[in-house]
């Protein structure tokens, strides 16, 4: 079997996102218009992780770990307002087990340099509204806690994050 | 597919710019989708419109379309968001239930892109107006694992990423404006509050810019801020901006709103005369 070299790879992503880049004008072009606006994406840069979990231990990932701190971008219109939304749910879950899950008013930063140590703190439990940079982005930052019982039953706990992104002006 | 056509779209200075650009981000990008554009117009005219999909991870995406009455709105401290509403009233200006996308749910592979076509089947008899919903892009990438795999308590977080767009259908003659009820402009803390009270006129959504000037006692500009609005009802909306390149003194605070969108296709924006206020504030 033929496999792409990680060189190969990378390139061929770096080209079909530049062409995506592209993809604001030809989506209003089929409506008959060109356009400078550009479309909203949202980027899942890196997973909040919690490393080794041991029972009766609770183990917390601040926001501003840059190595374990869940990480995400957004990118759109330079300068305009975005509504973000985070569904964080209160467990992860395996099977009838439940190991807590939780969430404070400090577990959210953001900030529209990418600067994780200097991001502002937001409760990630509450909508945020903030505007894209002047290039356009805006980096989120989310930290957390798990809380496992001292009887806390080893498995594959599981749970989803739901990152929601609009723009308010349209 | 509509083969190779659609190239001819592409703005290439971007392109280019973009692939230096994500050449250097793609290893760290895990999960990506791109909906493109920001906002859909139908009309009774033409019924049909497409959004687009691509997938810039490197893992397949699983994403998943819906339609839900909404739109933007301020609460009780001025703040706006996207209101959505699962069962709006059956006198609501709604298009959710009438538009359909096809496909509805499609798996997206890594490096593709999708187009994902609507299409309008409003009722018969409808009323000239606008109609309203959001568009829901829901995308699910692979389970990531957040635990060391030698402990005995794995823990898995699967990331969903959702999009709202907004999408317009425009039947017979539509047409917009707004009233301005309130426009103050105090300081608090480091920042110039703006409170702007918004009543929409007309059967179709107000989409504008405001247009803010802080100008000093010696009519110099000393700050000026931009951002586009929709008024689709009536919005009492909060505006906060820094104040901190500006000294203690006294200003006049200049409003326009115009109907001049930089981030829409101008012939879609109902177009209406400009609105301007202006009112003093002194910062401390």
């Amino acid at each position: 079997m033929r496999t792409a070299s990680p060189r190969q790879g990378m390139l061929k992503r770096a080209l079909v996102v530049a062409l995506a880049l592209g993809i604001s004008a030809t989506a209003a072009q089929a409506q008959g218009r060109s356009t400078r606006g550009r479309p909203l994406s949202v980027f899942g840069r890196q997973t909040l992780n919690f490393g080794t979990i041991f029972p009766g231990i609770p183990t917390t990932i601040s926001r501003t770990d840059a190595l374990n701190a869940g990480e995400f971008e957004v990118r759109g219109q330079k300068d305009t307002q975005v509504q973000i939304d985070l569904t964080l749910p209160p467990a992860l879950t395996f099977g009838a087990q439940s190991l807590p899950l939780q969430f404070g008013p400090g577990d959210g930063g953001y900030s529209p340099s990418g600067t994780i140590a200097a991001a502002t703190v937001f409760d990630p439990r509450v909508q945020l509204v903030t505007t894209l940079s002047a290039n356009g982005r805006l980096y989120l930052y989310l930290g957390g806690t798990v809380l496992p019982g001292p009887q806390q039953r080893s498995g594959a706990y599981a749970a989803t994050i739901v990152l929601t992104v609009a723009y308010t002006g349209v | 597919m509509r083969g190779l056509s659609w190239l001819r779209g592409v703005r290439w200075p971007q392109v280019v710019a973009g692939t230096v650009l994500l050449t250097i981000l793609a290893p760290v990008v895990m999960w990506a989708i791109l909906v493109a554009p920001q906002a859909v117009f139908l009309s009774d005219r033409d019924r049909t419109g497409e959004i687009y999909l691509v997938n810039t991870s490197s893992k397949p995406e699983d994403v998943q379309i819906d339609l839900e009455y909404g739109y933007p709105a301020t609460d009780s401290t001025g703040q706006i968001g996207i209101k959505l509403i699962e069962n709006p009233d059956s006198g609501a200006p709604s298009a959710a239930s009438w538009v359909r996308a096809f496909p509805r749910r499609v798996v997206v592979q890594p490096g593709q892109r999708q187009v994902v076509r609507l299409l309008a089947t409003p009722p018969a008899g409808l009323s000239d107006g606008e109609y309203w919903s959001r568009i829901l892009v829901t995308s699910r990438g692979a389970q990531m694992a957040v635990a060391n795999p030698d402990s005995n308590i794995h823990a898995g977080i699967d990331l969903v990423l959702r999009t709202i767009i907004s999408l317009t259908y425009r039947k017979g003659a539509v047409h917009t404006g707004v009233t301005v009820n309130d426009f103050r402009v105090t300081e608090e803390h480091d920042s110039l509050v703006t409170w702007l009270g918004l009543t929409r006129t007309g059967n179709a959504a107000y989409l504008a810019n405001v247009h803010l000037v802080v100008q000093d006692s010696l009519d110099h500009a000393r700050a000026t801020w931009d951002t586009p609005i929709a008024v689709y009802f009536q919005q009492h909306r909060r505006l906060a901006f820094p104040t901190d390149s500006l000294p203690a003194g006294r200003y006049t605070v200049h409003l326009t709103l115009s109907t001049k969108r930089d981030d829409l296709p101008q012939d879609k924006v109902l177009a209406v005369p400009p609105i301007e206020r202006s009112v003093g504030v002194v910062l401390r």
